[in-house]
This record gives structure tokens, sequence and C-alpha cells, in this order.
């Protein structure tokens, strides 16, 4: 016995353990997300819970609704008027069985003979018990699920189907972001950007660059599967609005990608305040000079 | 166990000409020989699984070398654990069971050696043609068309085997687990040889006779009943046999086992597009898929239950009983996976779940709980009986248990969280309205420590796995084989009463040739719903006009991307989500994938999305990427693939595979198979100048080129400018006209 506990309590201890580096993660991950956390994810994980929970609450219903039904029969059963003695004694003997052999609708142990078939296979013998009402209940209760849901997506259209249904996220989003950039005053964009200068801005810029840029055009700028960035040559504009322009949408043609969908409109305008302040730093293994010169 | 006597006068219940007694002897070697199989392919599988599991955090662990990279490995530890372990599982219980079941000895000895040796041969081709690259890519019947077919051929030696048995038996009617033999065996026939309907190019190449989406569909009607068929029927099968053996209790209902077996089977068959929710499949079979998952749950509890109730009374057994521990764990995680599967079938839940490692958790619970922990009960009775000893350590069987568990745990909780944060970094958005995590790498090394834990979890698995090979060989050393072990019973007279109150199920119980062409017609009716219109009916793939076929170089480059197994890792599959139209660009549409065979829509993204990568990095980017993948994304834990640029791409079969597609209705113009190689050149030749402008020096002859052209092809056609230029290489349909 002891023994036994021991097992259990070292199962618990692992397991345990096993969730702490998921603490961790989580932290990790709710830390670089910061305050933006709210989303459509989050929808979408509510709903799918609220799903499993409503389909567990269905089943515990049926399940509770029908132990009531049982226990008020048993219970009920001894304070009849005409109750004889041996009624009562078999009232008392059915307020004995369990709740669960009662939700089984199984016939107890002790009387199994009746419910015993005639099939004998290598030893194997089968009862013939009846169907646990709750699972019975469950499985109609699938059924009309299912012809209600085909008919509610199929026959009288009240979910939409997936194409629409994105287009009503895509709006929805839409509305969400216009209404908070109304909030906060206008966005940045290529015809309003100006030249940042200040230190943290540029820090930002810099850090920004070497996630995503330093891969084709050099961690010092010099250049690789993308041009230099740091010579007065430019092959796209030299002007802040030209390099914020370049950065968000992209020269799909040449293999520059867009960054509109991954990048802010402020960290595109730290990014490109960054390579500007860069210009002339004249790093080692600088790629040739591509397009026309820009004068400052 | 001579219970002829009894048996003759227990199941005729009315007075039957007394017959004499006939001996025979029960074909024990047979089942030694699968049940020796299924632990060595068992060890070899899972370690292939535990070997990759290490890759995902460790990625140098593949050595750099292509035969043990991640895309040609993965499939074969799906391959191996399920048809290598459970296969050779399945088995050693129809072999040991049937035969008791059917009081005869196997119908022939040499079919069942013949059974043997051929599965054991086919798991060998597997074991060599996966790592040499050779794959259809459709997940679970990735083996190519030889190898089908042999496939084929040694499911009917089974089949005809196992049939022949149970018409020369002994006893009258048809156990339960007879039925699921029996179902499982016509349905995984059918559905094997449905979805490896492939045009064969050349020994060991094959292109899918079907496209896009109806191959998506097939191939899921497939991999959700090889689930279904393969791991569940013939397991509930053994479950109805050895459970109620090792208790030794009557099983507890015979009209729930009446009732959920024929419920399971005609269900079942069309829940397949539950995988394919939100993809391009037509909303209508979305839907099917959906609600006969939702179904599935009661009829799957009910083999659920049958198994627990049948254990009324004799919990206390379970206690003492490692047999019974297994058992009891093994109908649990039944029940759990079988109550998952409906949920994540539930499109809501499925958009988080879907591609990520929330899949991988709950196929693994089923996996390692279901068929592990049953076979690992079957074995640990096995054993014993068969040597006619006693278990050489319960301590040790014991030991196994708690380890085995602690396995599944340390497996499930991990990917279930792995899967989860995942979707939910995948999905977040800012309040200015972009991803919070544009970088899909970002995400991808936030999995790493979950990754870890996997592996250590599926270790633990191993490791209980060894202790039973020791336990089981102890106990085999400790007794004496009996090979052939004795038994008598009397032959079946050849009239039969029906008896008063007979239930109606009994008559079919007695004919094994009506039940098969029964649960035929049953399995029937749901693929032919689902297919018949996707085949058909032309607007559930609606065609667009500017996507062609693929050009020569890019149809030998998605072959590249074949054989490494790129699919193992990446979807071509953008939903309709916001946040997937953010990361990726458009969402798919079904009339995009009408020249692909096979389709390539994947089930998992360990890596990001490629439907449209076509124009979004440059060659060069590919190249180094290719080369080198932490050179263009610091931090990734994509293989390196570096024999890409040394090897020269074959292009003897390029003529053969442009005959063969457009045998399949992909429009070629006649004559092209003869130009198709020129063409190629040409179009590799640009690529290999624009890499050379940017600094990469290659050949253009290499494999390399290939796949960075159909990579820069991939989801571009949609968006097509009617005013670009055609180049010479480029195959129009309108050409053909």
């Amino acid at each position: 016995m002891k023994k036994r506990s021991i097992q259990y309590k070292s199962m618990m201890a692992a397991l345990g353990l096993s969730t702490l580096p998921m603490l961790a993660s989580a932290q990790q991950a709710a830390g670089t997300s910061g305050a933006a956390a709210t989303g459509i994810s989050q929808t979408d994980l509510l709903l799918g819970l609220a799903v499993v929970l409503a389909g567990l609450i269905l089943i515990c219903t049926l399940v509770l609704l029908y132990t009531v039904v049982v226990m008020r029969k048993v219970m009920l059963k001894p304070e009849g008027a005409e109750a004889t003695a041996t009624e009562a004694a078999t009232a008392q003997q059915a307020q004995k069985l369990s709740v669960w052999s009662k939700l089984t609708d199984a016939v107890p142990l002790e009387r199994e003979d009746e419910v015993m078939t005639d099939h004998e296979y290598d030893g194997i013998r089968e009862l013939d018990n009846n169907l646990p009402p709750w699972w019975k209940a469950m499985f109609y209760a699938t059924i009309v699920f299912s012809v209600v849901y085909l008919a509610a997506y199929h026959v009288l259209d009240w979910a939409p189907l997936q194409d629409q249904e994105y287009e009503q996220e895509v709006l929805a989003a839409q509305l969400e972001v216009e209404a908070y950039l109304a909030e906060k005053g206008g966005a940045i964009d290529e015809t309003n950007v100006e030249l940042l200068t200040d230190e943290a801005a540029l820090a930002e810029g810099a850090k920004t660059y070497s996630s995503y840029c330093g891969a084709c055009h050099g961690a010092e700028l010099q250049g690789g599967v993308g041009p230099n960035l740091t010579d007065v040559y430019w092959l796209h504009g030299g002007d802040v609005k030209d390099v914020f322009k370049t950065i968000k949408k992209g020269v799909p043609q040449k293999g520059m990608i867009s960054w509109e969908a991954q990048l802010s409109p402020e960290q595109i305008q730290q990014l490109a305040s960054f390579i500007i302040s860069k210009e002339g730093s004249n790093p080692a293994n600088a790629k040739e000079p591509q397009g026309e010169e820009f004068k400052r | 166990m001579s219970t002829g006597v009894l048996t003759q006068e227990a199941t005729a219940g009315h007075k039957p000409p007394r017959l004499e007694l006939e001996r025979f002897s029960y074909d024990n070697a047979i089942v030694r020989m699968f049940a020796y199989a299924t632990i060595i392919w068992g060890a070899v599988g899972m370690l292939v699984g535990l070997f990759v599991a290490l890759q995902l955090v460790f990625p140098a662990l593949n050595f750099g070398i292509e035969y043990t990279s991640f895309g040609r490995i993965r499939p074969l530890h799906t391959n191996a654990v399920i048809f290598a372990f459970v296969g050779n599982g399945i088995f050693t219980g129809v072999y040991y069971s049937l035969q008791r079941l059917c009081k005869t000895r196997m119908y022939s000895d040499t079919l069942s050696r013949v059974n043997f040796w051929g599965w054991q041969l086919i798991i060998v081709a597997a074991a060599i043609t996966l790592p040499l690259g050779f794959s259809t890519s459709k997940e679970y019947a990735e083996l190519e068309w030889p190898i089908d077919i042999a496939i084929t051929l040694m499911w009917v030696v089974f089949g005809y085997n196992m049939f022949a048995t149970i018409l020369q038996r002994r006893t009258r009617h048809l156990y339960v687990a007879i039925w699921f033999y029996i179902a499982t065996f016509v349905t995984v026939a059918v559905l094997h040889i449905v979805n490896s309907f492939e045009l064969p190019i050349s020994f060991m190449k094959s292109y899918s006779w079907y496209a896009g989406v109806q191959d998506a569909l097939v191939q899921w009607w497939y991999g959700h009943n090889a689930v279904a068929f393969f791991l569940t029927t013939p397991y509930l099968g053994l479950m109805y046999y050895f459970v109620p053996k090792a208790a030794n209790r009557p099983v507890y209902s015979y009209r729930l086992s009446i009732i959920h077996f024929w419920a399971l089977i005609f269900l079942y068959i069309w829940a397949g597009p539950h995988h394919l929710l939100y993809n391009s499949l037509p909303d209508w079979a979305q839907s099917l898929g959906v609600v006969f998952s939702v179904m599935l749950i009661a009829p799957s509890w009910g083999g659920m239950l049958n198994g627990l109730l049948t254990l009324r009374g004799v919990w206390d057994k379970v206690r003492e009983e490692p047999v019974l521990k297994f058992m009891v764990v093994a109908l649990t995680a039944y029940g759990m996976a079988t109550f998952e599967g409906p949920m994540l079938s539930l499109k809501n839940i499925n958009a988080i779940s879907h591609f990520t490692d929330w899949t991988i958790a709950h196929v693994h619970v089923g996996g390692l709980g279901w068929n592990g922990m049953l076979t690992f009960g079957m074995l640990y009775w096995l054993f014993p009986r068969m040597w006619n000893t006693k278990l050489y350590s319960v301590k040790l069987a014991n030991w196994h248990f708690w380890i085995a568990t602690l396995g599944i745990l340390f497996y499930a909780v991990p990917m279930y969280w792995a899967g989860l944060t995942q979707s939910l970094m995948w999905k977040e958005f800012t309040k200015e309205g972009l991803l919070a995590y544009p970088n899909f790498l970002e995400i991808v090394t936030q999995m790493k420590p979950m990754y870890a834990l996997r592996a250590f979890g599926g270790a633990l698995f191993i490791l209980g796995l060894f202790i039973m090979a020791y336990n089981l060989i102890k106990t085999a050393k400790a007794g004496s084989f009996v090979a052939n072990e004795e038994a008598e019973a009397a032959p079946l007279s050849d009239t039969y009463e029906r008896h008063e109150g007979e239930h109606w199920h009994r008559w079919i119980e007695r004919r094994p040739v009506q039940l098969m062409v029964g649960s035929l017609v049953v399995i029937l009716i749901g693929g032919l719903v689902e297919m018949m219109p996707t085949f058909l009916v032309e607007s559930n793939v609606p065609t667009i006009a500017s996507v062609a076929p693929y050009t020569s170089l890019e149809l030998e480059g998605r072959d590249i991307y074949i054989k490494e197994g790129c699919n193992n890792c990446h979807s071509q599959m953008v939903r309709p989500f916001r946040s997937e139209t953010e990361r990726y660009g458009e969402y798919a549409k079904a009339g995009e994938f009408v020249y692909d065979h096979p389709f390539l829509w994947g089930s998992k993204r360990t890596g990001p999305d490629l439907l449209r990568e076509g124009g979004k990095y440059p060659d060069s980017w590919h190249y180094n990427h290719m080369i080198d993948p932490e050179s263009m994304s610091p931090g990734s834990i994509m293989p390196a693939y570096p024999w890409m640029a040394e090897k020269a791409l074959d292009t003897s079969k390029t003529g053969a595979k442009i005959s063969a597609m457009r045998t399949m209705g992909v429009p070629y113009p006649e004559g092209y198979e003869d130009k198709a190689v020129d063409d190629l050149k040409l179009q590799a030749e640009e690529i290999a100048a624009r890499l050379e402008q940017s600094g990469v020096k290659v050949s253009s002859d290499k494999e390399i080129i290939a796949l960075i052209a159909y990579l820069q092809r991939l989801g571009t056609d949609i968006k097509a400018d009617p005013e670009k230029e055609v180049k010479p290489y480029e195959v129009r349909p309108e050409i053909k006209k």
C-alpha cells in the first residue's frame, strides 16, 4: 500500500516538473507580445473551449438528469402507502445498488445469470446487459447535433461558410484597426515620414535591421544578396520617404520583399533612419555601388 | 483448455446429435514469430521516432547525410510504428485468438509463414527505400508502387488464410472479435488499393492518379481510416479476446457489441475530411467530416465501455495483475483519444489545432496509449501461456507499466502545450493590425524546450519496451515452448436449428461471407458519397484560367521536394484566416491544384507554409538557405541540404514524367515529352545566370536549380499578370488547342 502511494507521489511530482519549462516559455511569449495580447486567436480559443465545455456540460447534464430520475424511483418507493414488507425489502436492496450500476443500467453482479447468454467462445462468455442509458442519450444527442449542424450550414444558412467567414473576419479586423489608428491620431506613411536622429530610435532601428535585414544586406550593411546600403548610390531613391516606401512595399521583381505585414510604420521609420545614418560608414567587403547617386 | 464437450452443450441449448471429438493442435510457432517481430520492430520504429524527435532540438543530429535527414526519416518512423509494430501486433493477436475462437488450426501453415516473411520483407523494403528518398509523399502511404503491390498480395494472403480458417471452424457462431477482424480485412484492402492508385514512371517512381483536391480527399479518407481500420478495429478485436481472457470475466454486453461494431465501421469511413477543415475542400464535404466525427464518440466509447465494464467485479485483480493494468490504461487512452478526436473535428477547435503539435500529441495518446499499452498487455499474457510457465518478473512488468505511463504523459503534455502556444503565436495581432510574431522562426524556437521534453517522454516509453523485452526473453528461457498446443472439439453438425428467443443478429454470426459482404457494403457508402461528387461535379473544383502546368524543370523540382519529404514540415495550404493571409498571402483556392499529382498540402507546419513562396525571396536566398538554413534564418531547425548543390539532376525520366502527366489529363501538348529536357535546360541556365549575378556560382545541371525553380513557381499562377511575357519554356494550356 505504502509503495503504491510513493509511486503516485513520484508520478505527480514528475508531472509537475514537466510543466515547468512550459511556464517559462509562456512567460517569454507573454513578454515579447507585450500589451497587444488581444486578437482573433483568443476569441477562437475561447470559442473552442466553450464548445468543449458545452459538450461536457451536456454529457454531465444528461448523466445527472438520469441519476435524479433513478434516485427518485429508488428513494420514493419505500414511502409508498401500500408498501408491503417484501416490497420494502426489495426497495432496500435496490437502495444498496450503487449509483454507477444504475447509470449503466447493468444487472448487478450477483444476478448476472439473468443476462448470461448461451454464447461461449474459447471459454469467453457474454452477458447481455442493457445499453448504458447515458451512452444511448449521448449517441442520440450527437445524431441530433449532426442534423442541426448540416441544416444550419447548408440548408438554413444560419452559419457562414468558410469564404464568408473570412470576409467577416477581415472586415471586423479592419474596422478595429481603423478605430485604433483614428484614436491614436494618424499613421505614419511614405508621404509624411520624417527622418529620426535620436539615439533611442536609431538603436531600435539597428535591432530591427539585424533581425530582418542583415541576412541579405550584410551585418554591416555592406551588401550581399541585396545591395550595399552604406554608399550614396540608391536604386529606388535615398530620401527617407523613398527608403520607407522601398521597405514597406518591397521590390518583388528584384527579390526585396514587402515588410508591411511584418513591421509597424514606426519600426519602418526607425529602420529607414538607421540605414540612412549609416551612410558613409565604409564597411569591409562592401558590394559595388548600384543605382543613382543621391545627394542629401 | 479442453472445453470441447462443454462448448457443444453450451452453444446448442437443445439436444444435438452427439458428435465425436476431433483432436487437433493450435499453431503457436507462428504466433511466436509475430510476437518477436512486434517487439523488434517496436524498438526500431520507436528509436527512429526518438531520433527524429531529437533532430528537432538538435538539427545537427542528421549528421549532414541525406539518408538521415528529417524529411526522409519521419515517414520511416510513422510507417515502422504503424505497419511494423502495430501490424505485427495485429497478426500476433489474430493468429493466436482466431484459431481458438474457431476451434481449429490456421487453414494453412504455409500461408501463415508466407504472410510472416512477406510482411517482414515489406518492412525491410520500407526501411531501405524511404531513407533513399523513394516516396509518394502521401502520408502513411509513402511506399512506392512495387511495395504497394507486395502489400496488397500479403494482405490477400492474410485474408485468404484467415477466411479459410473461419470456414473450417468448429464453432457455429463468430465471436465479436472476428467481426472486427473481418471488417479490418475488407476495409484495409479497399483503402490501400484506392489510395495507391498511381501511374508508374519507372521502377520506384510513380504519380498519384488523383490531383489536388481529389487527391487530398482520397488521401485523408485513407489516412483517417488507416487509423480507424488498422490501429482501431483490429485492436478492438484483440481487446475483445484478451480482456475477458485476462480478467476471466464474461463480456459486459452482447447488444453493445453489435451496435457499436456496426455503427463504428459505418460512421468511421465518413470522417476523413476532418483532416482538411478550412482547406480547399468543398464546404459540404468538410461538414460531413465534422458531423460524422462527432457521431463517432458514442460508438467508440461503446468499445471502451464494453472493455472496462467487463472488469466489473475484478477491479481488485487489476491492482495485482500487470496485464490488466496495461489493458485498463489502453482502454482509457482509447476513450480519451476518441473523445478528443471529435472535438478536434469541430471547425473552431480545428482552426487552432490543425498544423500544430496538438495533432502530434493526439495521435501519440492513441498510438502509445491504446496500441502500445494493449500490445504490451497482450504480450505479457501470451508469453507465459505459450511457454507454459510464469512471467519471469511481475515487479519488472509493474516498473514497465509506470515508466510507460509516465512516458506517455511526458510526451503528450509538452506537445499539447507546444501546439497551443504555436497556434496562439501564429494568430496574434498587434493593435496596429500587424502580426505580433511576423517572424515564423521566433515561434519555432519557442518550441525547442517542448520538443526536448517530448523526446524525454518518448525515451521513457522506449526504456519500458526494453524492460519488457528482457522480461519476456527471461520468461521464454525459463519455460518450454509449446509449438503445437493440443486441443479437441466436435465438428459442426450439418444442420442447425435456431432455438427460441435467439437474437436476430445470431443469423449473420453464423454466416462469415454475409458478414464480410455486409461490412463491405457498410464501409463503401461513406467513401462513395464523399468522393463521387468531388470527382464528378465540376463546381466542387472551380477552374482558374491562369493556372498552368509546371515547366519540366519545375516538375523535376517538385519531385525533389517530394523525395526530400519537405511536406513533412511545410504545408502548402493557406487557410482562409486573416492571420494566414497576412502572413503568407491569398488563401488557397481549389482550382490552383488541378495539376498537382500528388497534392502537397501537408498536415504539419513545423516550418512556415510554402503555398505562396514563389517570388518572395530571390533565387540566391533560396540557394543559401538550402545549403545552410542558418545563414539566412539564424536559429532555424531546418536541416541543411548541401548535396543538392552537388548532385546533378537526373533528366533521363523527364520525358516519361511529362507523358504520364498528360495521360492523367495535364494539358502538355502532344510530343512535348521530346522537347521537355531542352526546355528544362533553358530555364535552368536562366536561374544559374541569375544566381551568378548575386555571386553564387553553381552549375545549371544541379538538383538545387530545379528545386529553386519549383519554389519560385509556387502559388504564383493565381496572381499571374496576363501582360507578362511568356517564357519559351513555359507551358500554357491554350497550346493544346
